[in-house]
């Protein structure tokens, strides 16, 4: 797998962030720049090329022990100046600021010797979520940077875009110019599956991002302990007891105000990641790419929202309609309106990602009424299970992209790689060092509780200093959680993370999860339609058996739900994943 | 000649005021709330405090908006497409729809018909953004300008006012005159439709004043944009999907929610006040009678 | 301009006067020679429409393609039928062109005959400056975006924190659900009541602009009430411009927009809520990569429909009114 100059390297060096033997999986044929996908020639000239190494990372900053993630590195710059790329990044007005008038800009410039032209586009609707118009504009009418970075592209976009030939192949580059991603490669074996294309090939820098709170996120509830106390309740452990909790609730009202909901849900917010899981190991449809209610079973894709534990699962919320305590509120009530209810103390006990879903503003006081809401891990249903809802793959995240009109992609993906050095990656996080970050001091102690790395004085920086989190980095989970805090004024952090702790030991496994494939091109459509549907039905029926329009108990109602299914081709989109599935990159 | 008015027209009278205030003070509320929520405080909003007054007043909605880049560039973009926009769209809209409404023109079934196409059958996007590539406006004025300039709604709803006020025994008198078709669609066409001339003249100019998409789409230079787009990019900049919360971006987010509450009324209210201040100088041209005076 | 050519102003086969009957009868050739001007005149909109409008038509062969992105529209591979009849075939079909149906056909019948009513109270109002500061206020709120008009909406119809039901709940012990999947057409339309009636009453007030106030000079004198006057001389006056209008809505009746929609849907009214736009929206919202060819064929079967539609208006507005578009 590996040609032998580079082993030769390998002898030589003595780094302890060392590169390891695996460096990239697969001997996969380049491309010549501006080539198409299916060159079989290797990028010319590159095999001449000596293959960068790493120098002895620094040691004037703290790493604690079994530390994995960046390190810095002293390095010269590589370019001489003279070069300019266009690359498309993000636009962000209020953090980045101009992004070409940009002090961290300037530092970047300085030392890798590359001049970027940044060209931002917006990437985000006004609802928060991701507009890709204007990028698949460009796209389609042959508009094209010489990369493009922090872009959202998924997964499928860059194995569509990489097989038509606008994205470049990357893995001989990395090979020769970027040991740091070769590194991040070791660290996280599972990373390039995660983004390379069915070819086989890679068309993509790789990011990390590995938030520790964010695997557990959608399927987190809370409770008020003050209120649990005053109806004199521990917080409750299994399905049974959260029901006897929400009837105290119901009949006491602990918050003594009209209007006290026990149980409080925005509509958007799934119910099932929490909730079913107390039944059967149950994904939902919150992992990324909306897949819908499939999960991994032995190997073979599996729906479910049809099976009998599901049906199990619905006579408890069910029973929870009949008690009162679940209402119609939870599948009307707009995001907004959770936050008011929460600002006036009127819940007992919701399903949502995070105090700022039903508080707003949720600011840092330490009485602040946000912090009488305590997690509540997952319940024990009555069959026994009690899973929490688990996102093995989240750490990947967006990276940069080199297209066919680029005429020197090696010095791009050697600029991506000065870029993850630690101490640049901090200037293109929190801007200028010593201002507004600096290393932390021995003794300093981060979000997990062992020797802190870094600590900053602004989050974020202020506009015009940094790239915010656009630019490629390799952030993994030590890194993140070796963030300083001031045990005198705990932020939203440490309460997320001791959250995430509560709930990681009941994580369902992970061969229960279905990681992420790529489908066809021609499977996508069809696959986007049946979604539609299947997610239409799920979500409507689960309010209707809840509520008491459909009983589950009801042999006729539960049969009539299936047959719907049937009736809109479920088993086409099970088929299409199981396929995807058997066929992805390994 | 005054004639006294009948019991019927009096209480009529009486019936129409009430309804016309009924109606005005049903919509003044949305208005009064807007203006009001743009200088509340982001808690009282949140709290849903705010009914017809603001709650803790302050100006910082205004005072973020005034501070944003590109803000004062935004708005000189803004009157530059408006007035532009209004001009072309009304020009090509006119001579479209008096072409069209002409019964003596050879063809003027399918002109109809081809003007009535694009309103059932729209291309999309990618291939309108293609053509635009290749007639090479990316990145300039008249990406913004041209793509959307003419509306071919207008274009009916114009013809069908040419049809009703341009009566043909005055193209005839003008013929025995001895004027051509120029000359009729100058001296006497034009004038007579100053009421569908300046509604073509407000609804692109507020087609414009509103619009952001073209700017958005077809221009990456911040210095080409329209204030609703540089608005609205602060906007979209201060919204975050709740799945991207992590590390210390929690803090990040609060900010960014805090401000998109308190600008999303903002907007509004600046957005409002051109075209409010421009319509009094549109009504004047819908006084009963103005197209007649002038025929006369 | 007198009253009785007003009535069949409209008409496309026009009693037309002597000379352009005469025309008329000449050869073709000679008539277009004679109307170059007028040709001259349309060159610069024709010329308009074909570059930005007609030219990326060609796009539409999308719907019936496998779009390649690196080889272009043109050079992508044909796919047949296959996307429309995905979208023909898909179980969400029916559900979603009878929700879309019902929710425009009610708002154009609830809807499209409240701008005419407010122009004519307004044309009748004596006090200028009244009705100006009326028509003033009415057209505001067209500016108001879809996200803060709906935010009003739950601000006072909410289930759960409406204003308005707080009444409602003393009184009844329930509160009434404004967005529940029985209420949620009625909600839903009449809050675009609210913003658009000012606006859409513009273009009505400008047709009113053009009847001859010595008509109802000489009504008056004639001893007819402001009713009768209004039946006999405001309404066929301002006819061909409602219809105009009212076939150019019909051919507009599968578009509602997503935005509006989505913001006010919830899993209880999903089943009435569900239309074409959201359904489209949320298809590629579901979808790894974008979806063009299926997004354009959607597109093309409402722009097929809209064309039977407006055909079928335009006949029965000829049948009914004698006036039509074509």
């Amino acid at each position: 797998m590996n040609s032998s100059p580079l082993s030769r390297r390998r002898i030589l060096q003595a780094t302890l962030a060392g590169l390891g033997t695996a460096a990239v999986g697969g001997s996969i044929a380049g491309c010549a720049p501006g080539g198409g996908g299916n060159d079989p020639g290797k990028p010319s000239g590159l095999e001449s090329v000596p293959k960068a190494t790493l120098p002895e990372p620094r040691t004037d900053m703290l790493f604690a022990d079994g530390y994995v993630g960046p390190y810095a590195y002293d390095r010269k710059p590589f370019g001489d100046g003279t070069k300019t790329f266009r690359i498309v990044v993000a636009q962000d007005a209020q953090v980045v600021g101009d992004w070409n008038n940009n002090k961290t800009t300037t530092e970047v410039e300085k030392r890798t010797g590359i001049k970027i032209e940044f060209v931002p586009v917006v990437v985000r609707g006004t609802d928060g979520t991701i507009d890709m118009t204007k990028i698949n504009a460009m796209l389609a009418g042959g508009d094209l940077p010489d990369a493009f970075m922090g872009i959202p592209f998924t997964t499928a976009q860059l194995a569509l875009y990489g097989q038509q030939g606008l994205f470049l192949p990357l893995d001989d580059y990395i090979n020769t110019y970027s040991p740091i991603t070769q590194k991040v490669m070791t660290d996280y074996p599972d990373l390039r599956g995660l983004k390379a294309s069915p070819d086989g090939k890679l068309y993509t820098m790789l990011g990390v991002n590995d938030c520790y709170h964010c695997n557990s996120s959608p399927g987190r509830a809370w409770v008020n302990k003050k209120y649990l106390d005053k109806v004199g309740m521990d917080i409750p452990t299994t399905t049974e007891e959260l029901r006897q909790v929400l009837l105290e609730f119901k009949n006491k009202n602990p918050s003594g105000k009209s209007g006290f909901l026990p149980f409080a849900s925005s509509e958007s917010s799934p119910m099932d990641t929490f909730f079913m899981n107390s039944f059967l190991a149950n994904p939902g449809n919150q992992l990324p790419g909306n897949v819908a209610w499939l999960r991994l079973n032995g190997g073979k894709v599996e729906f479910t929202a049809n099976l009998p534990e599901w049906r199990e699962a619905l006579k408890y919320l069910n029973q929870l309609g009949k008690d009162g305590t679940l209402t119609q509120a939870t599948f009307t009530m707009k995001d907004t309106e959770l936050q008011q209810n929460g600002n006036k103390g009127l819940i007992g006990f919701t399903r949502a990602y995070w105090w700022g879903s039903f508080f707003n503003p949720v600011n840092l006081d330490l009485d602040a009424p946000w912090r009488d809401y305590v997690a509540v891990p997952p319940l024990k249903g009555p069959g026994g299970v009690q899973y929490a809802w688990w996102n093995y793959y989240g750490y990947s995240t967006d990276g940069l992209q080199v297209t066919k009109k680029c005429a020197d992609p090696g010095a791009l993906v050697q600029w991506t790689d000065y870029i993850m050095d630690l101490d640049t990656a901090m200037w293109t996080y929190g801007g200028v060092q010593h201002e507004n970050w600096d290393y932390a001091k021995k003794g300093d102690v981060g979000i997990n509780g062992k020797q802190a790395l870094v600590s900053r004085k602004l989050f974020p920086a202020p506009v015009g200093t940094g790239w915010s989190q656009y630019a490629v980095m390799y952030r993994s989970s030590d890194y993140r959680l070796a963030e300083k805090v001031d045990p005198k004024a705990p932020t939203y952090e440490a309460g997320l993370y001791e959250a995430g702790k509560k709930y990681e030991p009941f994580a369902y496994p992970q061969d229960s999860q279905l990681p992420p494939v790529i489908l066809s091109t021609e499977d996508s459509a069809a696959a986007a339609d049946l979604n539609t549907s299947i997610t239409n039905e799920v979500k409507v029926s689960l309010a209707k058996f809840s509520l008491g329009q459909l009983d589950p108990n009801n042999d006729a109602d539960w049969n009539a739900y299936l047959d719907r299914f049937t009736a809109m081709n479920l088993q086409a989109y099970v088929d299409i994943y199981q396929k995807a599935y058997d066929s992805r990159p390994q | 000649m005054k004639i006294k008015e009948t019991a019927g027209d009096r209480t009529f009278n009486v019936v129409n005021t009430a309804i016309l205030v009924t109606f005005t003070l049903m919509v003044l509320y949305p208005l009064i709330f807007v203006i009001s929520a743009s200088f509340s405080s982001a808690e009282a909003i949140a709290n849903q405090e705010v009914y017809l007054w603001p709650v803790g007043f302050n100006t910082d909605a205004y005072a973020t908006v005034w501070e944003s880049p590109n803000l004062l560039s935004g708005f000189g973009n803004a009157v530059v497409y408006t007035i532009g926009g209004a001009l072309i769209g009304t020009v090509l809209t006119v001579l479209a729809g008096y072409g069209a409404s002409r019964e003596d023109v050879p063809f003027r079934r399918v002109i109809t018909i081809f003007f009535l196409i694009p309103t059932l059958v729209s291309a999309g996007i990618v291939p309108t953004y293609i053509v635009v590539k290749q007639l090479g406006l990316l990145d300039t004025r008249w990406a913004v300008l041209l793509p959307g300039a003419m509306s071919v709604f207008n274009v009916i709803i114009t013809r069908t006012f040419y049809k009703m006020s341009i009566p043909n025994e005055l193209l005839e008198a003008a013929r025995v005159d001895g004027a051509n078709d120029f000359h009729f669609f100058f001296r006497v066409a034009i004038p007579l439709s100053k009421p569908i001339i300046a509604v073509n003249l407000l609804f692109y100019g507020l087609a414009q004043w509103n619009g952001w998409f073209s700017a958005y789409l077809y221009t990456n230079d911040l210095g080409l944009a329209p204030i609703q787009l540089v608005l609205r990019q602060l906007l979209a900049n201060s919204q975050i999907d709740p799945a991207m919360i992590g590390g210390g971006d929690v803090t990040e987010i609060l900010k960014r929610r805090e401000l998109f509450d308190k600008l999303k009324y903002a907007m509004i209210v600046i957005a409002m006040i051109p075209p409010l201040i421009a319509y009094p100088f549109v009504q004047k041209h819908f006084v009963k009678g103005a197209m007649i005076g002038s025929l006369k | 301009m007198t009253t009785t050519s007003t009535t069949t102003r409209g008409t496309s086969s026009a009693q037309p006067s002597n000379t352009v009957e005469a025309l008329h009868h000449q050869s073709l050739w000679t008539r277009i020679r004679r109307s170059w001007q007028i040709y001259v005149l349309l060159l610069p909109p024709v010329v308009y429409c074909i570059l930005f409008l007609y030219w990326p038509m060609y796009g539409l062969q999308l719907a019936f393609k496998d779009f390649d992105i690196n080889a272009g529209i043109t050079a992508s591979p044909w796919a047949g039928m296959k996307y429309i009849n995905q979208f023909l075939n898909s179980y969400l079909f029916w559900p979603v062109l009878r929700n879309t149906l019902v929710l425009n056909l009610y708002g154009l019948i609830a809807l499209f005959p409240l701008p005419i009513i407010l122009a004519l109270l307004l044309n009748h109002v004596r006090n200028s400056k009244f009705s100006r500061a009326v028509q003033l206020i009415t057209y505001a709120p067209h500016f108001i975006s879809v996200v803060v008009l709906v935010g009003i909406i739950l601000m006072l119809f909410s289930p759960n924190t409406g204003v308005i039901n707080i009444p409602i709940r003393a009184i009844t012990g329930q509160p009434i659900d404004f967005l529940g999947p029985d209420m949620f057409a009625h909600t839903y339309v009449w809050s675009g009541a609210w913003q658009t009636l000012g606006f859409s009453a513009i273009i009505y007030l400008a047709a009113l602009a053009g009847v001859d106030p010595e008509l109802h000079e000489a009504a008056r004198v004639d001893g007819a009430g402001i009713l009768r006057r209004i039946w006999h001389i405001d309404l066929p006056g301002i006819l061909p411009v409602t219809i105009t209008l009212l076939i150019l809505n019909m051919g507009q009746l599968l578009s509602t927009g997503f935005e509006k929609v989505l913001l006010m849907q919830t899993p209880l009214n999903t089943p009435v809520s569900q239309v074409i736009d959201t359904y489209s929206y949320q298809v590629a919202f579901n979808s790894a990569i974008p979806q063009y060819s299926y997004a354009t064929a959607v597109g093309l079967f409402k722009s097929v429909i809209s064309l039977v539609l407006i055909l079928v208006a335009n006949w029965l507005a000829g049948r009914v009114a004698k006036q039509s578009l074509f």
